[in-house]
C-alpha cells in the first residue's frame, strides 16, 4: 500500500469543521479542540496531528449500523 | 396565514389525492390531504414501490419530505410554456438528419429496405452478409444480437456501418420524441406531475408526460413566460463528490477540494499507470468519465472493457489501479454492502431506508451483483438526491423569507443534480445572489460542491 499522502490545508479545514465531536471520546474531543484552537492561529500541525486527525476521520466514515 | 392567501400557493403533490384538490382548486381539500400527507410522512411506514423496492422514510428524511411538500405543489400547480415554432424547427432537423442516416446505413448495408431499428436486419447486414462470427447469441432467440455495446464495440474497430446504425437509431428514437411531443407543442404549455417521493431513491419524478431525460430539442421548446427567465442550479459531479464524503476517502477528497476537473484527473492517471490503456486525445476525459462511473457503480469488469473498447485483461488493471488509489471509497462500499446482509437494509445519509430481505438470501450469483448495484445506488444516489432537494428547500425558504412570491420565482423542475427556477426578470439578478449563495454553501459532512449557476430564456439554454 502506498504512503498515504499529507493532507492538505483545504482539508485539514475539511476535517476539523467537519467532525462530529458527539461521536469523539474525551480524550479524542480534547485532541480536536486543541488541534483546532492551533490551526485556527497558526495553520500549522505536526505530521502525527495530522495522522491523527486522518485516521479520526477515517473512523467516523465507517458505516455502522 | 389568511384564508384567501393560500390561493395558488398550496397547491397539489402527485400521488396521494393533494394534486387531484389543487387541480379542482379546493384548497379546503388541499389543506385536508397536505395534512393527512405531511403526518403520514413523518409516521411513515414502509412503502412498497412498482418494482417491490421496500422503502421507509427514517431521520431527516421524513422531516425534508414534508418540508418539500408545498414547493411541490407549486411546481405542479403552474404550467411551463411550449414554443410551438422550436418545436416545429426542431422536428424538421430531427427528420431530416434521421432520413439521411437511414439511407446512410441503406447504402452501407446495400439494401434499400433496410431498417436500423430492426435487429433482424442488422444481424444480417452485419454479421451474416459479411460472414462475420458474431459476439454474442441473444439467451431467448440464440440470434446474434446487435445492441448498442456490440455495435460501440464493432464500430470502434473500424466498422462504419456499426457506427453507422448506431447514430442512426440516435436520430430516429430523437426524431420519435419530438413527433410525441407534438400534443403539448400544439396546445402551447406542458403540466407535468411531479412526486418527490416517485422514485425508491428518492430522486422526483415527473409524470404525464415525464420531464426527465428530455433530449436537447425538447428541453429547447419550453421556454419561460414572458418577462421571465430560467435560473438553473446544479452541483457538478454530485454522486462522485458524495461518494468521497460518505466514505471519507483522502485521495478523493483531495482531488475534489483542489477543484480539477476529476475525469481528467482520473483519465491522466490511469494512462500514467496503465500504458497499455492508450484512448484517442479528444476521448479521454471520456473515458476517465467512464471509468469513475464504472467504479463508481460496480460494473463489471467485462463490461468496462466492452465500453473502453479494451481488452478485459487491460481493463482488470484499470479496475486495480483506480482500487489502489480510492482504497478507502472502494473498500466503503463492500462495507455498506456488508452491512446490507447484516441488518437487511441500506440507508441514504438522511435516512431514506431501502429494505433488502432478498439480498439477505441471495447467494453468489449474477443476481446478487444486480443486487448490490441497486442497493448501492440507493445509498449514493440517494443521499445526492437528498442534498439537492435540502438545497432546493433552503433556497425556496430564503426567497419566500426576503418576501419573493410564486409570481416572482418559483421552482420549476427538479431533474438528478439541478434545479430550475423561473424567475421574473427584474429580480433575476437578486435571486441569482441568494441561490448562489445558499448552494455554494457546504453542507455539513460533506466536501463542497462545485456548483454551476446559468440563466437563460429556455430550459435548453440553460445547458448551452
Amino acid at each position: 500500500m502506498n504512503k498515504p499522502a499529507p493532507l492538505s490545508d483545504q482539508m485539514i479545514d475539511q476535517i476539523v469543521n467537519n467532525l462530529d465531536e458527539s461521536k469523539l471520546s474525551e480524550w479524542e474531543h480534547g485532541f480536536v479542540t486543541s488541534v483546532k484552537t492551533w490551526w485556527t492561529k497558526n495553520r500549522r500541525l505536526s505530521d502525527k496531528q495530522k495522522a491523527r486527525l486522518a485516521e479520526l476521520w477515517k473512523v467516523q466514515h465507517e458505516p455502522k449500523a | 396565514m389568511g384564508e384567501g392567501s393560500n390561493e395558488g400557493k398550496t397547491l397539489g403533490l402527485g400521488r396521494d389525492g393533494t394534486h387531484l384538490a389543487a387541480r379542482v382548486g379546493d384548497r379546503f381539500l388541499y389543506r385536508f390531504a397536505e395534512r393527512l400527507l405531511t403526518m403520514a410522512t413523518l409516521n411513515s411506514k414502509p412503502t412498497t414501490y412498482n418494482n417491490n423496492a421496500k422503502i421507509e422514510l427514517t431521520r431527516e428524511s421524513a422531516i425534508l419530505e414534508a418540508r418539500l411538500i408545498p414547493i411541490t405543489a407549486e411546481m405542479n400547480h403552474y404550467p411551463l410554456r411550449v414554443n410551438k415554432s422550436t418545436w416545429e424547427r426542431h422536428l424538421k432537423a430531427a427528420q431530416e438528419n434521421a432520413d439521411f442516416l437511414r439511407e446512410f446505413c441503406c447504402y452501407l448495408a446495400d439494401d434499400d429496405y433496410f431498417r436500423p431499428n430492426s435487429t433482424a436486419d442488422c444481424a444480417k447486414a452485419v454479421f451474416a452478409n459479411r460472414g462475420i462470427e458474431p459476439k454474442k447469441l441473444s439467451k431467448v432467440t440464440k440470434k446474434p444480437l446487435t445492441d448498442k455495446d456490440t455495435l460501440a464495440e464493432l464500430a470502434s474497430n473500424g466498422d462504419n456501418l456499426a457506427g453507422a446504425i448506431i447514430d442512426a437509431r440516435s436520430a430516429i428514437s430523437r426524431f420519435g420524441q419530438l413527433k410525441a411531443w407534438k400534443g403539448f407543442a400544439e396546445q402551447g404549455f406542458v403540466q407535468t406531475s411531479w412526486d418527490p417521493l416517485g422514485t425508491p431513491h428518492g430522486r422526483y419524478a415527473s409524470a404525464s408526460p415525464s420531464l426527465t431525460n428530455r433530449i436537447d430539442p425538447i428541453r429547447d421548446t419550453i421556454e419561460a413566460d414572458e418577462g421571465y427567465s430560467f435560473l438553473s442550479i446544479d452541483n457538478s459531479q454530485s454522486e462522485y463528490v458524495v461518494w468521497a464524503s460518505l466514505s471519507g476517502d483522502l485521495t478523493l477528497s483531495e482531488a475534489f477540494l483542489a477543484g480539477k476537473d476529476f475525469h481528467t484527473e482520473t483519465a491522466r492517471l490511469i494512462k500514467a499507470t496503465v500504458p497499455s490503456w492508450e484512448p484517442r486525445e479528444e476521448d479521454e476525459r471520456q473515458g476517465g468519465k467512464t471509468i469513475n462511473f464504472a467504479l463508481l457503480y460496480l460494473m463489471q469488469v467485462q463490461t468496462l472493457a466492452r465500453k473502453l473498447a479494451c481488452s478485459v485483461e487491460v481493463a482488470n488493471k484499470i479496475v486495480k489501479v483506480y482500487q489502489a488509489r480510492a482504497e478507502i471509497a472502494t473498500s466503503y462500499i463492500q462495507q455498506v454492502l456488508a452491512l446490507a446482509k447484516q441488518t437487511g437494509y441500506v440507508e441514504t445519509y438522511f435516512g431514506r431506508r431501502r429494505y433488502c430481505e432478498e439480498y439477505q438470501q441471495l447467494n453468489g450469483s449474477r443476481e446478487v451483483h444486480e443486487v448490490q448495484k441497486t442497493l448501492w445506488n440507493h445509498v449514493c444516489a440517494g443521499s445526492s438526491a437528498e442534498l439537492v432537494k435540502q438545497k432546493q428547500l433552503k433556497t425556496w425558504v430564503t426567497l419566500r423569507q426576503s418576501g419573493l412570491t410564486a409570481q416572482d420565482v418559483r421552482v420549476a423542475i427538479n431533474e438528478f443534480d439541478e434545479i430550475l427556477l423561473h424567475v421574473r426578470d427584474s429580480v433575476l439578478e437578486e435571486v441569482t445572489s441568494l441561490a448562489t449563495k445558499i448552494w455554494e454553501t457546504p453542507e455539513k459532512g460533506f466536501l463542497p460542491f462545485r456548483v454551476g449557476v446559468k440563466s437563460a430564456k429556455t430550459w435548453g439554454g440553460c445547458a448551452k
